[in-house]
């Protein structure tokens, strides 16, 4: 069985630091993936992944082993590329998200009655045109897998508040789908 | 190996290399706990403070006998709502917006909707205010205080609502009630049919009385009048009366 990311990061935190390469083998093609879909217009995508994983081994000794070792590396990720978007002033950043104040009365759950490779496909093509609100929860849902859970502690708002996001981030990719 | 890895392996060689150069050092573990007890120790601070400062409108407002005044119906809820110290209000939600933000990088807060953040800490600082009020602690800071800043706050903070006395009561015949206020200054209150009584009648002489209504020189015409609980007793110095003018009951 393969060693675990939080027992790797444990050995690094114990002073094996070349351990932190075994997660950069993991995890690059990963995060290199979530840049490019994020940061569409974005040239430098390579210097962003490797920002990101110079900040989580400055930070390593703050991340604790108790808890999930990918959300934080994509915690770190998001704030890099939220500032590699601020830096390039390419995109408006929302500046308070309303859908986080108040308690959803229906908390939405993923649909999975379709094809998924088939909606990765129509997604991808249409990324770039949606609100970044809604693009980084389809990213990280549809094409990173992660959990409601996970995109919650990546993004710091409400779970529910992820399924909402998804479900008008599909309406949304569907409209503009269908225009083109 | 995939086409993103054949492009991405000199990451993995960059940053191994710059750890091995020592041009890449991670921040060290103290850092990082020193940081969260600043966190901690920052929101504990604002948490005393709005505690603090919400029961020093508790404090203040029944020391004004403004608590009072919702019993005289919507007029005098519009009397306390005008005379409410709006600048400890304004911190208070300053504040609670401050707090809200350093409790948000928690999981247990940003995983919920930020309402129930900061109705968790309303009803926190609610409940803690209200602890604070019931041990008297802003009696004692009251009455420690002689000048400077704390002073300065407990003053700015006194509401002095317009038509609002409060007194002891001296004397009392049917039509008219002599009250002593705090200046030692007597006055005399009028009191008629359209007089309202939310707390009924049963006045007598010693009674410390909040009184509202409008007052010409020497006397009050009172609109409503009732006795003043005021279990913190600081602001007030209770003239003595003598026993010999204690009179009977009101009875209408």
């Amino acid at each position: 069985m393969s060693e675990k990311d939080e027992q790797i990061a444990q050995r690094v935190q114990n002073g094996e630091t070349q351990a932190f390469g075994d997660l950069i083998e993991r995890y690059e093609g990963k995060i290199y993936r979530y840049a490019r879909r994020f940061l569409q217009e974005e040239s430098d995508i390579a210097d962003l992944t490797q920002e990101v994983f110079i900040k989580a081994y400055i930070n390593i000794q703050g991340f604790d082993v108790h808890r999930k070792f990918s959300p934080w590396l994509y915690r770190i990720a998001h704030n890099e590329f939220i500032n590699a978007i601020k830096r390039r002033k390419k995109e408006p950043l929302p500046l308070f998200a309303t859908d986080v104040f108040l308690p959803k009365t229906l908390i939405e759950m993923p649909d999975d009655s379709f094809d998924r490779t088939e909606l990765k496909n129509k997604l991808d093509k249409c990324l770039n045109r949606l609100d970044m609100k809604y693009r980084e929860p389809i990213i990280l849902y549809y094409f990173e897998e992660l959990s409601y859970q996970d995109i919650a502690d990546i993004l710091h708002i409400p779970t529910a508040t992820i399924g909402t996001r998804l479900k008008r981030g599909r309406e949304k990719l569907k409209t503009i789908y269908e225009q083109e | 190996m995939n086409k993103n890895n054949f492009e991405l392996n000199p990451i993995k060689e960059k940053v191994l290399e710059r750890i091995k150069n020592q041009r890449l050092k991670m921040k060290p573990r103290w850092h990082f706990i020193l940081k969260t007890i600043l966190m901690v120790g920052g929101a504990l601070i604002i948490l005393l403070t709005l505690i603090y400062l919400i029961s020093l409108i508790g404090f203040v407002l029944h020391q004004s006998g403004l608590t009072f005044l919702p019993a005289f119906g919507w007029p005098g809820l519009m009397i306390l709502l005008s005379s409410l110290p709006w600048f400890i209000l304004a911190g208070i939600i300053i504040f609670i917006g401050v707090l809200g933000l350093l409790v948000r990088h928690h999981p247990i807060s940003y995983r919920k909707p930020l309402i129930y953040s900061l109705l968790a800490i309303l009803i926190l600082i609610t409940i803690g205010g209200l602890i604070s009020l019931e041990f008297g602690f802003h009696q004692n800071v009251w009455q420690r205080i002689n000048k400077g800043p704390m002073e300065f706050l407990y003053r700015s903070a006194m509401p002095h609502p317009e038509n609002v006395h409060i007194g002891l009561i001296e004397g009392m015949t049917e039509e008219e009630i002599t009250i002593i206020n705090d200046l030692n200054e007597k006055i005399s209150v009028s009191v008629s049919s359209e007089t309202r009584f939310p707390r009924g009648m049963g006045f007598q002489v010693g009674d410390q009385v909040i009184i509202w209504g409008r007052r010409d020189n020497g006397s009050i015409r009172a609109f409503g009048m009732g006795r003043f609980d005021n279990r913190f007793d600081s602001q007030l110095k209770r003239p003595s009366l003598p026993n010999s003018q204690i009179h009977p009951r009101i009875n209408r």
